[in-house]
């Protein structure tokens, strides 16, 4: 056996025994280099070293979720790790297809409606305009205006929606559930309208 | 060329991403720091360099029963190079904080509690 993958042998009987600090030195191991598999595997597809990044990482937490599913007489951890980043990225890749189709087909509407639309400042400018005009289709309440408002603006902090949702007095991990919730809620209807259209 | 982020870079958005998954100390670093973690913040108060930060933030909690706490404290400091008296002193005042920021039916168990303790206290005089 190699050493890298005796190295990992270890690491995940560290895991399966239950040592606290094995997880950190899974990622400190494993993540970049599973990173740059996938990266070089998908760049020309569009994904980015910070999605490969993130596929990684993701991997690697869905195996500290279930560590048993991991065999290694079959395969290094390594192998298996850049197996399940991959797949991730591939559905990146394809929803973010379909994002892209929604979004150019509020453009063309906003287009058909007059706007002119030669970069993308202007794309945006007018995709928002769209929006607006369907604002009660994506939006029931002040607060999910609020949101809306800040997710146009493209502000990430979780604070700032917690402002919003006036929830900033909870405890931060609540705060980070009910602003990913209310998110995910308007993000869903803004991908219907963008169907519908 | 677009160019490569450093391993360091990667591993701090790692522990930023796990920081909602509460079997990570990133969540409880996370609440400590009031919401996203603040990797400075944290390594002023841990006396260590970010590097060690995340490192810690991606760490399993320690369990909770005495023993298992120490053993696991014990594991999780020498891995990351971090005082073990420093790395117990967070822990135990984060887990605190964390505690003492449940909903309201929670802490006002414990009020009525120590009010109980108060009043069957014996009369000293």
């Amino acid at each position: 056996m190699s050493k890298d993958r005796e190295r990992f042998r270890l690491l995940h009987e560290r895991l399966v025994g239950g040592d606290p600090a094995a997880p950190s030195e899974l990622f400190v191991v494993l993540q970049k280099p599973v990173a740059r598999v996938v990266y070089g595997r998908y760049r020309d597809a569009g994904l980015s070293w910070i999605d490969a990044a993130d596929v990684a990482t993701d991997a690697i937490v869905a195996h500290l979720s279930a560590p048993h599913q991991f065999k290694p007489e079959r395969a290094s951890l390594f192998t298996y790790l850049v197996v399940v980043a991959n797949g991730d990225a591939l559905n990146l890749i394809r929803n973010r297809g379909k994002e892209r189709k929604n979004h150019a087909h509020l453009v063309e509407l906003s287009a058909a409606d007059g706007n002119v639309t030669d970069d993308e400042k202007h794309c945006r400018l007018d995709a928002e305009k769209l929006l607006r005009a369907h604002i009660d289709e994506i939006t029931e309440t002040d607060m999910d205006r609020r949101i809306l408002d800040l997710m146009l603006q493209g502000e990430q902090k979780t604070a700032a929606y917690a402002v919003a949702l006036g929830v900033e007095g909870l405890p931060a991990s609540e705060q980070r559930t009910l602003v990913k919730q209310h998110r995910d809620k308007i993000e869903k209807r803004l991908k219907r309208l963008g169907e519908r259209l | 060329m677009t160019p490569t982020p450093s391993k360091a870079d990667l591993l701090e958005r790692a522990a930023a991403r796990v920081a909602l998954d509460r079997r990570f100390l990133a969540s409880l670093m996370a609440d400590w720091t009031g919401g996203d973690l603040d990797f400075a913040r944290l390594a002023y108060e841990l006396r260590c360099d970010p590097g060690c930060v995340t490192r810690l933030a991606l760490c399993f909690r320690p369990r909770q029963d005495p023993a298992g706490f120490r053993a696991d404290v014990a594991r999780i400091a020498a891995s990351v190079s971090i005082s073990e008296a420093c790395l117990t002193a967070f822990l135990r005042e984060a887990e605190a904080l964390a505690a003492f920021r449940k909903p309201a039916s929670a802490g006002g168990a414990l009020l009525a509690a120590a009010r109980d303790r108060v009043e069957r206290e014996p009369d000293k005089n």
